[in-house]
């Protein structure tokens, strides 16, 4: 699997991985609709996610109540465009 | 950051589970899960708070050789009190038979708790003699049944540590937080009738507080205490779970030695650096450690302690 984030498509396929789920991820899935994207399953999320983008987890508090595939897009993006 | 001239020996250190095995690893469905905490197995009692740490107060005593008439102080650290009062301290000090002329208390503190006591104590050796420093939890009486969150992190367990006036070790440097707003994250709420609900964890801002509030106080009193991370002989990290102590270590130096012992034990709450303490005391005394404990408040507290 590529294990670069380089669009909300790639994203949606690593938190579908982070969190080992056969149902399938879409780019406007909401944690809500996935059964294993739980208090744990979030955090395995962005376990992932700090893998992948430098710096994210270690200056954006609001990933923590980012509940949907589209809300941790915006928040990478503009952690992107901050540095 | 604080300093701190007192000296201590930490003679002793005595622990006790759940006797309750519960193996995660026989569940199937827990086979990812369990690749991401590191847990394999919790533990459960069935015991009273004051039984398991009476337990584990004995096994220090022993330890140390030390009589319980020598002893001058005893802190609890809990959120398990078998009562709302009087403190576990007290009913702890009659089991053990010790003397009359003696302070006991409590601190209600979690995952930080014991090295915020062990900070508190360090400064109370040279007053009242030796302190048995005692931490007791049983979070799985807590717990939903259908929180798999917490049921695949949390066991029971209690522990004891016995610190001397002997001026054998000093604590270099130590930093500690309280950000009570983030109270909510980890709770066990009352209701109007005085009753408990469930334990509630708000598992990912518990994880992005490690990230970004105990990262920079780890790293910060490292630089307080006019080290560098390679003086360090080991790190004792509270032992939350695997991703959390691997989100830890991804932002310390690649060859920093993380003592890591989860798989067994699980999340023993203020328990876990005990644990690390027990098999390596001979090590810990001879060697310039780092401990970090975060959590319930939310808290941190870390601590650099030395020998002299």
């Amino acid at each position: 699997m590529n294990q670069r984030i380089d669009s909300i498509e790639s994203l949606s396929q690593i938190i579908a991985t982070a969190l080992e789920t056969d149902q399938v991820v879409r780019t406007d899935t909401h944690a809500s609709e996935i059964e294993k994207w739980d208090s744990l399953g979030h955090i395995m999320i962005l376990a992932q996610l700090d893998d992948l983008v430098s710096g994210l987890l270690d200056s954006n508090p609001e990933l923590s109540a980012a509940t949907s595939v589209i809300e941790i897009w915006e928040i990478i993006a503009k952690h992107r465009g901050d540095r | 950051m604080r300093r701190s001239s007192a000296t201590f020996c930490l003679e002793a250190v005595g622990t006790e589970l759940g006797e309750v095995r519960i193996d995660l690893a026989a569940d199937v469905s827990l086979r990812d899960v369990i690749a991401k905490t590191g847990i394999r197995q919790v533990w459960k009692t069935n015991r009273s708070s004051l039984d398991l740490a009476e337990q584990a107060c004995n096994r220090a005593l022993a330890s140390a050789g030390i009589a319980a008439e020598d002893i001058g102080l005893v802190i609890v650290v809990t959120e398990s009190n078998d009562n709302v009062l009087p403190p576990l301290a007290a009913l702890l000090h009659n089991r053990l038979q010790l003397p009359h002329a003696i302070p006991a208390f409590d601190i209600n503190q979690g995952c930080s708790g014991f090295v915020q006591a062990l900070c508190t104590a360090v400064e109370l050796v040279a007053q009242f003699g030796q302190v048995l420093l005692v931490c007791v939890d049983r979070y799985r009486s807590k717990l939903e049944q259908t929180d798999r969150s917490t049921q695949v992190v949390f066991s029971d367990a209690s522990s004891a540590v016995i610190l001397s006036q002997r001026p054998v070790q000093r604590i270099l440097a130590q930093s500690h937080l309280t950000d009570g707003s983030g109270a909510k994250c980890l709770i066990q709420p009352n209701d109007s009738t005085g009753h408990s609900g469930y334990l509630s964890m708000d598992g990912s801002k518990v994880f992005l507080f490690t990230i970004q509030q105990v990262v920079p106080q780890i790293l910060g009193v490292i630089e307080d205490a006019e080290i560098s991370p390679d003086d360090i002989n080991a790190f004792y990290l509270h032992q939350a779970s695997k991703l959390v102590l691997d989100g830890i270590s991804k932002r310390l130096p690649k060859d920093a030695r993380i003592l890591n012992e989860i798989a067994d034990l699980g999340n023993t709450v203020s328990s876990t650096i005990p644990f690390l303490l027990e098999s390596r005391l001979n090590e810990f005394r001879g060697s310039l450690n780092l401990m970090s404990g975060f959590g319930v408040g939310l808290s941190a507290s870390t601590a650099v302690i030395t020998p002299i």
